[in-house]
């Protein structure tokens, strides 16, 4: 029987197959979308993948999806699974190749008649001073050796800073401050560190980009005010990750773990999904090693918000102070952490998966900065290049309904192929800037693969983030100026 | 029937390739992974840092399964790190080894024959099948 016969929608944007749908199942898979979005979700097999997620030993509770929810090889992404200390796994295909992809927006105090006649000149500057693209290497950041590059890995955003690409406050505006002390830069090969020594500072390809954008649309005074924003200001928004060093620690780490399951006799009911218990040398080892990757992202988002701050000063003949573009929040959307969460009741630690899904702390939780501690943590949703993109704070709900998670972005729902069937690059070009919004790219196959069109509406997303409880709308943004990866 | 094929996938790329045996099967996924990584078609003579040049490597593996992905997994970190293009391989299996002989072009820093970067090959419902004739295969890569 397919889960599409077996799911059941018990309130207006929570779906859940029970655990009887397939021999294995520890726990339910919960989906989060209203009726439209499981519509879409129909049309493949992402449940499916989660149906399989709550087939791995120690989940507790339930495996979550987001509405952005999309099939992906292994975990779904948008799927959120939390693991027992004791009883449960940790696993490299379970958090994905790129280590700590993530999202940080960076505020100003400009406004759209400051920008506008300048915007330009602003995108080709940031589009040669940031490398972005296939295999693009950072000729301004050299690290002269591996042991420089450990100690990115050990300090992630502090290793940056210490080294003058950014301030202090960028650190406490940073998910785990920037920097997970678990990583173990020991337990990364010397192949991974071969991968990503010339890649710090560098933007990547694939859906990875830099957006100048407005604010379009305030929802939340008040808590957009706390985080900096207000209407018609221009803020960058950056999506990147660990670049090659992750992706090889990924690759790596799941050949580990599927000597593991042998090991640990361990059963999941797909490969991509190899794990091990958290406490053997495999999952300590795995552990550190994605830290460190971790770190690296943290650092390499650090590095390009140097170059993104110096060019605006270029461009403005100002300082970046003066231009106020402090950090309003930089977030991870794939990543595996030590979490505590209340679970029926009982203050548990967890490991916590997060494959294209947001940490959201509620207000008052003790890894919040203090100035969001009384507001609650920032949950940036990247839309698409031609549509918005979303601030949302995290919800009241998001600790009980999900781990504390939120949704991560729009989700695909168009493959590569099809969207480039779709549209040409240069068309796709031509269409966004007739929206008034510009395009940098080193690749227009690359620019169609990532058209609007193979997205869904990242509005529907959050909608349902917010009908759910889980994170609440506090400000809209259009891009104006895009440079794709 | 063709080696490869190149199907849908929302998010990633999903190759498809068949061979008459497991050494073939393995070559002719790799022939799909490089359609979609390198511009083979605009390689130049100038694009090249030298001749054809050999490389050995050797894999252990617990199965076909195990043993096609990391040979993939090799190739791209060939490509994405080394900026070696394989265009022939001499497969020789030994219990659970597969030696690999591996014939490739140094391209250098020439990123313009790389099509995109490929994070890498997953084991995502990888499962190597025969019919009468063929072994088939389908393979998900992280983009």
């Amino acid at each position: 029987m397919s889960w599409r016969d077996k799911i059941k929608k018990v309130s207006d944007y929570k779906w859940v197959l029970g655990k009887d749908y397939k021999q294995g199942m520890n726990v339910p898979a919960v989906v989060f979308a209203d009726d439209k979005l499981m519509k879409q979700m129909e049309k493949e097999e992402a449940v499916q993948q989660l149906a399989n997620v709550a087939c791995m030993p120690g989940i507790v509770k339930q495996a979550v999806a987001m509405p952005d929810i999309h099939w992906g090889y292994g975990f779904p992404i948008g799927g959120v699974a939390a693991f027992d200390m004791d009883e449960g796994v940790i696993s490299p295909g379970s958090v994905g190749f790129d280590i700590n992809c993530g999202v940080r927006l960076i505020r100003s105090h400009l406004s759209y008649d400051d920008i506008k006649d300048k915007l330009d000149v602003l995108l080709n500057l940031l589009f040669s001073e940031i490398p972005s693209g296939v295999g693009k290497e950072n000729r301004k950041i050299r690290l002269d050796s591996f042991d420089v590059l450990k100690q990115v890995l050990k300090y992630g955003s502090r290793w940056a800073v210490k080294n003058s690409y950014g301030a202090e406050e960028d650190i406490i505006n940073t998910e785990s401050f920037g920097c997970m002390e678990e990583a173990d830069p020991d337990k990364v090969s010397s192949a991974s560190y071969k991968r990503g020594i010339n890649q710090l500072g560098t933007l990547g390809s694939g859906n990875h980009f830099l957006e100048i954008q407005i604010v379009d649309e305030i929802y939340d005074i008040g808590v957009a005010d706390a985080f900096g924003l207000f209407k018609d200001q221009v803020v960058v928004l950056l999506h990147s990750g660990s670049r090659g060093l992750g992706h090889q620690v990924c690759t790596e780490y799941i050949e580990v773990m599927i000597r593991a399951l042998n090991k640990y006799k361990i059963v999941v009911p797909d490969r991509q999904l190899a794990c091990a218990p958290l406490k053997s040398r495999e999952g300590q080892d795995y552990l550190g090693a994605m830290a460190g990757a971790a770190n690296f992202a943290w650092a390499n988002r650090q590095c390009m918000t140097h170059f993104i701050r110096a060019g605006f000063e270029k461009v403005f003949r100002s300082s970046a102070r003066d231009l106020g573009m402090g950090l309003v929040y930089d977030v991870c959307h794939n990543i595996a952490k030590i979490e505590t969460h209340i679970v029926e009741g009982k203050e548990r630690v967890l490991c916590v998966h997060r494959k294209g899904a947001t940490r959201a702390f509620g207000k008052g939780h003790k890894e919040l900065p203090a100035d969001y501690k009384d507001i609650g943590q920032p949950v940036l949703v990247p839309g698409d290049m031609g549509r918005y993109s979303y601030v949302c704070v995290a919800g009241e709900g998001a600790e009980e309904l999900s781990f504390s998670s939120s949704c991560h972005g729009a989700g695909r729902v168009l493959s590569r192929k099809a969207a480039k069937k779709k549209i040409h690059g240069r068309d796709l070009e031509k269409d966004l800037n007739s929206k008034g919004i510009l395009v940098r790219t080193d690749s227009y196959s690359g620019l169609a693969e990532e058209a609007p069109m193979a997205y869904k509406n990242v509005s529907d997303i959050v909608n349902v983030c917010e009908g759910a409880g889980i994170a609440k709308k506090v400000a809209k943004m259009r891009p104006l100026a895009v440079i794709k990866g | 029937m063709k080696k490869y094929k190149v199907e849908e996938h929302t998010a990633d790329i999903s190759i498809s390739a068949s061979g008459k045996t497991i050494e073939e099967l393995l070559v002719n996924t790799a022939e799909g992974l490089l359609s979609e990584f390198v511009d083979i078609a605009s390689f130049k003579k100038s694009d090249y840092k030298s001749d054809l040049c050999e490389d050995k490597f050797l894999i252990e593996f617990i199965d076909y399964e195990n043993c096609l992905i990391q040979f993939l997994n090799k190739i791209i970190y060939l490509v994405e790190v080394e900026d070696k293009v394989p265009v022939k391989f001499n497969l020789s299996f030994l219990s659970k080894k597969l030696e690999v002989n591996c014939f490739y072009l140094y391209i250098g820093e020439k990123d313009n024959v790389k099509k995109r970067n490929i994070k890498a090959a997953t084991y995502y419902d990888v499962k190597i099948v025969k019919d009468k004739v063929d072994y088939k295969v389908k393979v998900v890569f992280d983009v």
